[in-house]
Parts: C-alpha cells; structure tokens; sequence
C-alpha cells in the first residue's frame, strides 16, 4: 500500500514539475526588442494569412505562415518608430482582449474600434484608420439597390459577435435582427446560401467580399442616408494595456502617417490580398495553395488529439486504481482515502461536468489574468486535452475493472498477490480490454473537439481550415476537404485500435504442444 | 498425532443480520486431509473463506502454527502463498495462458526467476495431464481442465495447506474423475488439505477425518469410517441418508 501512495504521489509531482516546465517555456519577453501584435491573420484586407513572405507579410509565432495586410504594415511602421521587432500572434476576435490584459499580446492591431466597453479593460491609440459602415448582400438580391438605410424592410441582417456593427443594425429600419454570428466567413456562407439577406460591415471589408465573390456586393451611402456612427466605432485605433508607457511614442508614429499613405496602404492591402480566383480543379488548386497549412493543421489536431488521449488514459489508469483500493483496516489510513477518493470524485465531476472550451479558456487566459502564469498555446492545450480525457477514461477504467469477474481479484488475493499487483498482472489488462472500444471512441472525440481549442487560437485542422476559407471564399470546398481529413483520422484510428484489441485477444487457436501437426497451423484469420 | 498446522478458535461470522458461523473450534494437524461436507448454506465455504482470510471474522481466532493470522502485523501475503485455494469456480487468470497462470503467481509472490519458476509449472502440469495446453488461454478449456490447471497453479506456491471450495461442483459429471483422481495424488504427497465437497465418495476415500457441518456449527466429526458407517448425530444421519440414497 504505501508504494502505492509513494507511487501516486511521485507521478503526481511529476506531473506538476512537468506542467510548471512547460508553463516556463515562453516566459513574457521583456519589452524591448520585440512588440507582440495580436490579430485574427483572417480579415482581409486588415489581415490575413499567406505562406510565403511576400509583399512585406510577417511571420505568425509558433507557426511557419505568415501575416499581411494593412494592420500589419502599420504594425511595422509603429515599431519601427519604437524601435522593436513586430511578432504577430495569431489569435483568435474573442481572445484578443483577454491576450493583452494577460499579456501574452502586446498591442492589438487588428481592426478594433475603441468602443466605452472596451475602453473599460484595456486602452486604445489615436485612429489609425477611418472607417464608414455598410452593408454587404447578395448582388442579385433586391436589397442590392439600396441607396438608404432605410431601404431594408423586412431584410434578416446580422454582424459579427461582439462588434457595433451588431447594434448599427438597429438603425436599419424594419430590418430584422438575426442572431450575431462569430465570424466573416460564416456570415458569407450564411449570405450566400440565403439565411440572411445582409450583413453589417465596414468598407474594406466589403471592398474585399465583393472582390472575392461575384455573388456579393456591398452599399455606398451618401452621408445623409449612411449609418449614423460614432467616431469611436468607426475609427480603427490600436489596443494597448492601461498605462502602457509606450502609448504616447505609437501617437507620434501615427500622427507622422498622412491620411494619403494610409490611403495607399489600404489599396495595397486590397491588392496583395490573397486571390480568391480559382483556375482549373477545386481540389487540385485549394490543396495546391493551402496543403501545407492543413497538413501543419492536421499534424497538430493529431499531436494534441494523441498525447491528450495517451495521457489522459494513464491518468485514468491510476485514478482507477486508487479508487478500487479495498478500504484499509485503521481509521487513519480510512480517513486518507476517504479524502483522495473525494478529491478524485471533485476533479472526475468538474473535468467532466463543465465544457472543454471554457476549461481553455480558464487555464489559457484566466490563469495568466490571475497568477501571470503565461502557458504556451501548445502546452496549454495538451494540458486541456489530458486532464479532460483523463476525467472520462477514469470512469471508463473503473467500469472496466467493475466488469472484471471477483473471482479474479479473489484468486490473486488468495495467492498472495498485493493489490497493486492484483491490478498490474490480472484486472487492468483484462480492464483494459474491455475499456478499449470506449477509450477508442474518447481518441476519435479528441480528434474532433480539439477543433474547440481554437478558443486559444491553438492552429490546429479547424482553426486552420477557418483561416483558409476566410481567405479562398470557397467555404463548401475547403470544409468538404477538411470533412475528409478528419474521416480518414477517425477512420484509421478505429481500424488501428482494433488490431490493437485483436492483438490483446492472441489467437483463437492454440497448439497443442504434444501434437505436431496442429503446432504447424496456428493461423490468425478467425 | 503431529502439531497442529491450523487451529480456528470460536469462530463467529455474521453477515448483516445473518448469523453463518455460529462458534466454530477446529484443529488441522500437519499432513492431514479433512473433507467438509454438509448442506448448502451450512456455512462449510464460509468457513474456508475466513481461513484464507477473504471473509474477515466477525469474532474469534485462527492461527497458523500457532500465530494469530488476525494480528495487525501478520504477514498477509506470505501466509496465503503458504495456504492455497482451489475454487468451485476455478478463477483462472482469464489474461494469461495456462503456463502464465501458473508461472506469474510464483514469480510475482515468491519472487522466483522465470526460468525455474517454468520449469516446475511444467512437471506441475504434467502431473496433472495439462502440458499439451500451455498456450491455450482459460476461455478455450473445458471446466475440468482449468480445474486441474487451477489446483496445479495453488500447488506451485509450495503451499503447506491447500484449501478446496467444492472443486467439483461446477463440472459435468464426466470431468470430475480427473480432478478427483489429481486431487488424490495430492493428498498422498503429505500436503495438508481442507476439501468442502459433496463427493462422499471421495471424503470416505482419501481422508483422514471428516467434519459435518451444519447451521454454521460443527455438528460432528470424526474418521471417514465413524462419520460415515456410525454416525451419532441425528441431522447427520439423515443427510448422508438422502445423500448416499441419491448416488
């Protein structure tokens, strides 16, 4: 028994020691040299995502993409005037605020207005672009010929999450006001297949939509028939943190920016942004432009999907059993397990009980927030993952060990086999096998539900597959491919485990040492 | 009559309400082989259980060659390395091939190298007919060969008292013989014994005493001979009359 504490405990702390290591991995950087820029590298022509250095793109941390756009050649120009190196953090809209206040981000230069309720968490520069409202519809929609805001009757408009443009949609008289939705990319698929009939935006963005998809257009307004706006909505102005020292030097960058330069920064930015025209073969020409992005994707959905599921099944392994231990003869001893046993119950109901996304959310930005305890993205997520499976497989192992017959445990009792023993020589691998096609069917969710973690904008194949079709504008397609990326994941998987179950099971036939003729045939098709 | 290996000392066991063993006293002297018999329910299995410490009892004692097997210090393992068990339901390690099963339980609790530990689960299995299924795992033998894989994987302990919990009851009819005739060839080898069972063939047979068992009392003991020709006691007279009336 009390190896088997000393056993619990020193894998415990090794996990702890393992965790505090990958916490230290990516310290903050001191402000100096570098000025970390958060964006989405997913709002063209701001900023988007490329995989060559072209046209003056910067490359995005921990990734071998690059960023471009407008927001990141003003990025260069404000460091510059600071005299640091731009690092671009791609991060996901949401994540952009929590990612400055705990500072894994520097400054957020990403299309943001400095709207009061921002201006409540973090602090925003003078503008550094000026933008004016419109709305983006279908081109052969009769909404295509407004010349008013009053012209929308009727019309199901929506926005993005957590932007004005959200509620300029109340000064779309009769408009009706669909659901907020998370992201352009989807708003377009929703324009296009005829779920609503608009969507709220500013110029550049429409500017590119209609570029992109023929489909699409978006409205000019005269000053007097336009959006009514606020010029803290409309303005563009860089995040910082609250009373950043360096806000007054950025100014003085931005004021020497001509209002002309910015203009033909944004025309640039129009014309370098990625080609959305497809020549020839769909398939041939996303996998062509954006194969290696997914294939990075798809390398990391399984890394985190893999190590996730192996850790998280030891992690059940030893929950399990620690939670079979007979109950021990002392009080002391009794009052001990009593106490393990509850903080288990406590960590399988919370792990189990609340959504894998806002336990990301929690350790990623929270924990930062909170302690300054600032994780790698990566780490953060294998965390996540492995704790998260860990809660599952804990209570897939001891239903295992439950449905292992007592006379099992009797005989290797009745034999002198200590309980550790008893677990390591006959129940687990008999517990094992019997919790395989459930811990197979947990590695098949994981490769799935990473797809959650891009709450903390980890690239992994969904995350990436948004970056793309945000860019391309070709949504069925791309999601078609990536459909089929996870199938043959999912698939291989399920055909791996179970030769791994065939294996475990041994031969249906034995040979029957003495007889010669059925030593030659031990086949394995049964 | 020799020392007494085992000695079970007003032996109480209750289960909730439910009274099993009333007051059990009962000595087992080295070498010797003792049948078990009664009704179902009679408390004989329960009492086997409590020996071997997988039932804990509820009041009273039990000591191995002299030592209470209930002190807090005793050393549990070692002691059930020494006091094997045969069960109705044989148990055999269903991950494990027959010569697993019989290796493992010596090399992880006895702590013997792999090789020597083999070879004598392969002169045990001989002795017990099952060498031809070494590589076969328990789900592929019938009841009576993992029966003898069983008694040959308690053997290979070196155990001074091996206890049997009606080893027969769960075969057919057929197999019975083999295990029967494996468990004779033991009990000519000086191993003590402690065999519940319905055999009353077998108890009359091959041992050296033959204990009655009845509403969680010993109702009377004795030689195979007083117990079986001579019965004192009423209640046994009238089971071993149905008994020996039904074979």
């Amino acid at each position: 028994m009390k190896k088997l504490f000393s056993a619990i405990i020193g894998a415990g702390f090794a996990l702890a020691v393992g965790l505090g290591l990958a916490a230290q991995t990516q310290p903050v950087q001191a402000a100096g040299g570098t000025l970390k820029v958060g964006m989405e590298a997913g709002y063209a022509p701001f900023n988007w995502t490329q995989s060559t250095s072209a046209n003056g793109a910067v490359k995005i941390q921990g990734s071998s993409d690059y960023a471009n756009g407008y927001d990141v050649q003003m990025a260069k120009k404000v460091a510059k005037a600071l005299g640091k190196k731009v690092i671009v953090v791609k991060t996901s809209w949401d994540g952009l605020p929590p990612a400055l206040t705990s500072g894994k981000i520097d400054a957020i230069i990403a299309g943001m207005s400095p709207t009061p309720e921002r201006r409540k968490t973090i602090d925003f520069s003078n503008t550094y672009y000026a933008s004016k409202l419109t709305v983006v519809v279908r081109r052969d929609s009769k909404y295509a010929k407004a010349t008013s805001i009053k012209d929308f009757k009727g019309a199901k408009i929506t926005a993005q999450l957590s932007t004005f443009h959200y509620q300029a949609i109340s000064q779309l008289k009769g408009a009706i006001k669909e659901g907020a939705m998370n992201n352009f990319p989807a708003m377009r698929v929703a324009l296009e297949s005829g779920t609503i009939d608009g969507y709220v935006s500013e110029v550049p963005e429409g500017i590119t939509a209609s570029a992109a998809n023929p489909n699409l257009t978006y409205l000019r307004f005269s000053k007097a028939n336009g959006f009514k706006t606020n010029p803290e909505d409309v303005d563009l102005a860089i995040g910082l943190r609250k009373n950043d020292p360096d806000k007054a030097k950025i100014n003085e960058a931005l004021a020497k920016i001509s209002s002309k330069q910015r203009d033909q920064l944004m025309t640039e930015a129009v014309a370098n942004q990625p080609s959305t025209a497809s020549e020839g073969n769909w398939f041939i020409s996303i996998l062509k432009q954006y194969g290696p992005m997914l294939l990075r994707g798809t390398g990391m959905t399984l890394l985190i999907s893999l190590i996730g599921t192996i850790v998280g099944f030891v992690i059940g392994l030893l929950v399990g059993i620690v939670r079979t231990i007979p109950a021990p003869k002392t009080k002391g001893k009794r009052g001990l397990q009593w106490f393990i046993n509850w903080l288990l119950a406590v960590y399988i109901e919370v792990f189990r009980g609340t959504p894998m996304i806002v336990q990301a959310a929690v350790l990623y930005y929270g924990a930062a927030q909170a302690f300054g305890l600032n994780m790698d993205k990566t780490a953060a997520a294998l965390v996540i993952v492995s704790i998260n499976t860990g809660a599952y497989i804990s209570e897939i192992i001891r239903g295992g060990i439950i449905s292992v017959d007592a006379g099992q445990f009797e005989a290797a009792h009745a034999l002198g086999f200590t309980h550790l023993q008893t677990m390591l020589k006959v129940i687990l691998p008999q517990a094992i096998r019997n919790s395989l096609p459930a811990v197979t069917n947990e590695f098949i969710v994981n490769i799935k539900d990473t797809s959650v973690l891009s709450v903390i904008s980890v690239s992994e194949l969904f995350f990436t597959s948004e970056t793309v079709a945000g860019q391309n504008f070709q949504f069925f397609h791309t999601y078609l491919i990536v459909c089929g990326i996870y199938l043959i994941l999912t698939f291989t998987i399920s055909r791996l485990f179970r030769l791994i179950e065939k294996r475990i099971d041994g031969p249906k036939n034995y040979n029957v040492m003495n007889n010669q003729m059925q030593v030659e045939t031990p086949t394995t098709n049964n | 009559m020799t020392e007494s290996i085992i000695e079970v000392q007003n032996l109480k066991k209750v289960f909730g309400d439910h009274v099993v063993l009333t007051d059990i006293n009962f000595d087992v002297a080295q070498g010797e082989v003792v049948s078990i018999i009664g009704r179902s329910g009679s408390g004989k299995s329960t009492l086997l259980r409590n020996i071997n410490l997988l039932e804990e009892p509820t009041a009273g004692d039990i000591k191995f060659h002299g030592a209470s097997i209930l002190e807090k210090n005793f050393d549990l393992a070692h002691y059930r390395a020494k006091v094997g068990m045969v069960f109705q339901s044989f148990n055999l390690f269903n991950n494990l091939t027959v010569l697993q099963n019989v290796v493992t339980p010596q090399m992880t609790v006895l702590n013997r190298d792999a090789a020597a530990a083999k070879e004598h689960a392969l002169e045990l299995l001989h002795q017990v007919g099952m060498d031809p299924f070494v590589n076969a795992k328990p789900d592929q033998l019938s009841g009576g060969q993992k029966q003898r894989v069983a008694i040959a994987r308690a053997v290979a302990m070196d155990p001074e008292v091996l206890l049997f919990d009606e080893p027969t009851s769960a075969l057919d009819p057929e197999m019975v013989d083999d295990v029967l005739n494996a468990m004779k060839a033991l009990a000519t080898t000086g191993l003590t014994m402690i065999v519940v069972t319905h055999e009353m063939e077998f108890a009359r047979d091959v041992s050296d005493r033959v204990v009655f068992m009845d509403q969680g009392v010993i109702a009377e003991s004795g030689t195979p001979e007083q117990l079986f020709d001579h019965p004192q006691e009423a209640r046994t007279q009238e089971f071993l009359k149905r008994y020996l009336n039904r074979a």
